[in-house]
């Protein structure tokens, strides 16, 4: 660590002593005047100059970081930021730096990454012993084989082999958006087994060459537990049919996926908790009961923080009667940073 | 790739502001439709500076520009084009131009010069402006457009139209478009504020919804139309479109002419003949915005017709009259005296209905006791200053509502009101409308006037150019706000 940190206690420090220097210098005022009377206005000036030169002082090198300290602990208690607990370009005392960096380092990323992690692989795992899941796509199986096609039987088994191959294979690491959307277009095939063309999947890529964006890498299982989530939560209840949109765009330096539905969309209260549990981080959501829902997004939310920072991660928005949208900023990445993770 | 100019990331200032997503590219026009008040003023206020945060980072071009940590004041490049016009209207279109700008440091001015690149510059959006003329002479379209050009000329990333409907008409509106569209090309972004998705989605690209300072909704153009809406406004259809409003409406008779205008020239004025009947609602609505200024001049008794009549209850018009009530634009500013307690600016145009009101403590607390409750104040207190414009709103209309006058005359009563203020109005009108007032409405855009509306007459060159019956509004292709429901 740097020496020459400056501190807010050594701020205080020298303000006291200045501010004891001046008291001093107040209390020798009538001294000044017995001696020499012409110097009044002059030690009066300079008196009341240095007062408000170490009042401005104190206010923009100790009450202004004094506030930028409390307003940091503040979110940290709210669970707004996990990034600290001290001001670091003013931080109070050489202690509570060295210690938030410790609590930092015990809290942040890696307990909660492996919690995420774990948590991704167990909703994967889930789904593969989930009997619903696999009561419905052996159902498939079989009614296709009785219908005789042995094509599309086979097609079937391969998607769902392949599904689970991608999904038991490492989280950690980062893969290409080609992959993630191969992986969520298998997914989605499976489902379609299930309601047949009373769903369906557009892709939509906000540039001439999708190629461009297909390079880009992001976290592995990012997409396919929205989507997941989108049919399961938003078409499946809904009368009628159903359209998945995945609609991808890329800035300068982000890559932004939009996965909208026209489902049932969310209750307002429903929208407002899961909301307020994106916008703060906490290990909270890891216990939480499947049934409450959103379970999925929190997890793709945290993971994407953890590895990019806070300024990426979703953003849902929804409406009953009009459907759900989820908007998962990314930032642009077209290494492998597998490893990393 | 899309160039970003503007990025708000999960800001947050509470009670206002939660959890603002948005962005902006360049060459856009993304609409913003806010269904209540709520944090609008403060979103439009983090676009244009600095200000503190609760949590969330601005980025500009996207480089991080301010966060909850930073506490610089910093203004943006961005302009904000409403009702008040940011030029100065004593100087000249090439001083507003070409002087009053950052970099403007010439000493001495060549006017000749000057106007001449003023022409140059202007002809493509087809204004032609007679060298040194001041703003104060031009009409509002032509001070909008100049505000674009200014935008232009210094490199501003982001212009605000900020309810331009409100004091821009609606041929001038379908005149603004290519021009929008023109600068939209040459790279300018454009996020247009408005409270009806009618006006705003026949400009924006894609378009954010606010309700409760929360970005509820990000409307792409396939999901830009009414279908959608009405899942987000139900509450207004709910409480306007109701059975018995509507049967009221058309069963009322509307006999006698309260207000008549015979032949009436003045100013934009010309032959302009129109009767509104006891109890009838009128919409007078002038899409040039040429003839609305002047007859409101007429009504308050300010100017004398140059030729034909205009007469109300058989009178000529004057303000002394307590049974004539005029609201003119901006009614909350100029008809509010803060100055006076809450109860005496209720019952302020009341006395004559009420005798020795103003002796009578006890009598004007009597009057005031059932409405302590619709106001939530204290009614002897002087009328806050931070009192939202909701309460302000409500608070003239209440007062028109004890005067009851036989006539009434509004100039666009529902600008800037947000969905639940027009419902509170239009709830208001109702009850004006079956205590029997004339209402006359003058508007240049028909926002949610015709709910209120038994007739709408359509002036063209200062005379009306056709009317149509309550039943007939559906016919009305424009830009129109809602229209009820057969």
């Amino acid at each position: 660590m740097d020496n020459k940190q400056p501190f807010l206690e050594q701020r205080l420090i020298l303000f006291f002593i200045l501010f004891t220097a001046l008291l001093v210098s107040a209390m020798l005022f009538p001294l000044i005047l017995i001696t020499n009377k012409s110097a009044l206005m002059v030690t009066a000036l300079v008196l009341g100059c240095t007062t408000i030169a170490l009042f401005g002082y104190g206010y923009v090198h100790i009450l202004l970081p004094y506030r930028r300290s409390k307003h940091i602990l503040r979110l940290f208690a709210s669970g707004y930021t996990l990034t600290t607990i001290v001001d670091e370009s003013i931080p109070l005392n050489k202690e509570l730096l060295e210690a938030s960096q410790m609590l930092i380092e015990l809290v942040n990323t890696d307990q909660l990454m492996n919690e995420s992690k774990r948590q991704a692989q167990y909703l994967a795992l889930q789904n593969q012993i989930n009997p619903h899941f696999l009561y419905n796509t052996l159902e498939g199986i079989r009614g296709e084989a009785l219908l005789g096609g042995l094509e599309s039987v086979a097609t079937m088994t391969e998607a769902l082999s392949t599904f689970f191959r991608y999904t038991i294979s490492g989280v950690e690491n980062l893969v290409t958006l080609k992959q993630e959307l191969e992986n969520t277009q298998n997914y989605f095939f499976i489902q379609q087994f299930r309601f047949g063309a009373r769903i369906k999947l557009e892709t939509h890529f906000e540039e001439e060459d999708p190629e461009k964006l297909l390079g880009y890498r992001i976290p592995k299982l990012t997409l396919q537990p929205i989507v997941e989530n989108s049919i399961v939560h938003g078409l499946e209840c809904k009368i009628g049919e159903g359209t998945l949109k995945i609609r991808i765009e890329h800035t300068k330096t982000r890559l932004v996926v939009t996965i909208r539905d026209d489902g049932v969309g969310m209750q307002k209260e429903v929208l407002q908790r899961i909301q307020n549990r994106l916008t703060t981080r906490s290990f909270e959501y890891v216990k939480r009961d499947e049934q409450e829902g959103g379970i999925a997004l929190m997890n793709v939310n945290n993971r994407i923080k953890l590895l990019f920072g806070e300024q990426y991660g979703l953003n849902v928005t929804s409406e009953e009667g009009v459907g759900t949208d989820v908007v998962i900023s990314l930032p642009k990445s077209k290494e492998d940073r597998g490893d990393e993770a | 790739m899309k160039r970003e100019v503007f990025r708000l990331e999960q800001v947050s200032l509470p009670p206002f502001l939660h959890d603002i997503h948005l962005s902006l590219c360049s060459g856009e026009i993304v609409g913003l439709i806010a269904l209540d008040a709520l944090g609008l003023e403060e979103l439009l206020e983090i676009f244009q500076r600095n200000t503190p945060l609760l949590y969330g980072h601005v980025y500009i071009h996207e480089q991080l520009v301010h966060d909850y940590l930073s506490s610089s004041k910093k203004e943006h490049n961005v302009m904000v084009i409403d009702r008040s016009s940011i030029l100065v209207e004593s100087l000249s279109v090439e001083e507003n131009l070409f002087v009053l700008r950052k970099g403007g440091k010439q000493q001495l001015l060549r006017f000749s010069l000057l106007s001449h690149q003023m022409q140059q510059i202007l002809a493509p959006y087809g204004l032609d402006i007679p060298p040194r003329t001041l703003i104060q002479d031009l009409p509002h379209f032509e001070r909008l457009v100049i505000q674009l050009v200014k935008a232009k000329l210094n490199r501003t990333f982001l212009v605000i139209l900020k309810e331009i409907s409100s004091f821009v008409s609606e041929v001038d509106l379908t005149r603004l478009k290519p021009i929008i569209n023109q600068l939209c090309s040459e790279g300018l972004t454009f996020l247009y504020v408005g409270n009806h998705h009618e006006e705003v989605f026949q400009f924006a690209h894609r378009c954010y919804l606010m309700r409760e300072g929360r970005i509820i909704k990000h409307l792409l153009s396939d999901q830009m139309n009414d279908a959608i809406m009405s899942h987000y406004i139900f509450e207004f259809a709910d409480t306007v479109g109701t059975a018995d409003r509507q049967r009221h409406y058309e069963q009322t008779p509307h006999s006698d002419s309260v207000l008549v205008a015979d032949h009436l020239s003045y100013g934009n004025i010309k032959d302009l003949s129109f009767t509104v009947g006891n109890g009838e609602t009128i919409v007078l609505f002038d899409r040039e915005h040429l003839a609305l200024t002047d007859l409101f001049a007429l009504l308050e008794g300010q100017a004398h017709a140059e030729a034909g009549t205009l007469t109300i209850n058989g009178k000529i018009p004057s303000t002394k009259d307590r049974s004539i009530v005029l609201v003119p634009p901006k009614s909350i500013e100029r008809l509010l005296f803060n100055q006076l307690s809450v109860l005496d600016n209720l019952l302020f145009s009341s006395d004559h209905k009420i005798r020795g009101v103003w002796r009578s403590r006890s009598r004007r607390r009597a009057l005031g006791s059932p409405l302590e409750q619709l106001f939530d104040l204290d009614p002897d207190q002087s009328v806050p200053p931070e009192l939202d414009s909701a309460q302000r709103l409500r608070l003239v209309y209440h007062r028109i509502l004890l005067q009851s006058p036989t006539f009434l005359c509004v100039v666009q009563p529902f600008t800037s009101a947000d969905m639940y203020q027009r419902m509170e109005l239009i709830k208001i009108f109702d009850e004006l409308k079956q205590k029997g007032t004339s209402i006359l409405i003058l508007a240049v855009s028909l926002s949610d006037t015709l709910q209120i509306a038994d007739r709408l007459l359509l002036v063209k060159n200062g005379r009306i150019d056709f009317e149509l019956k309550r039943s007939e509004f559906a016919q009305y292709q424009g830009f129109a706000g809602s229209i009820p429901k057969e």
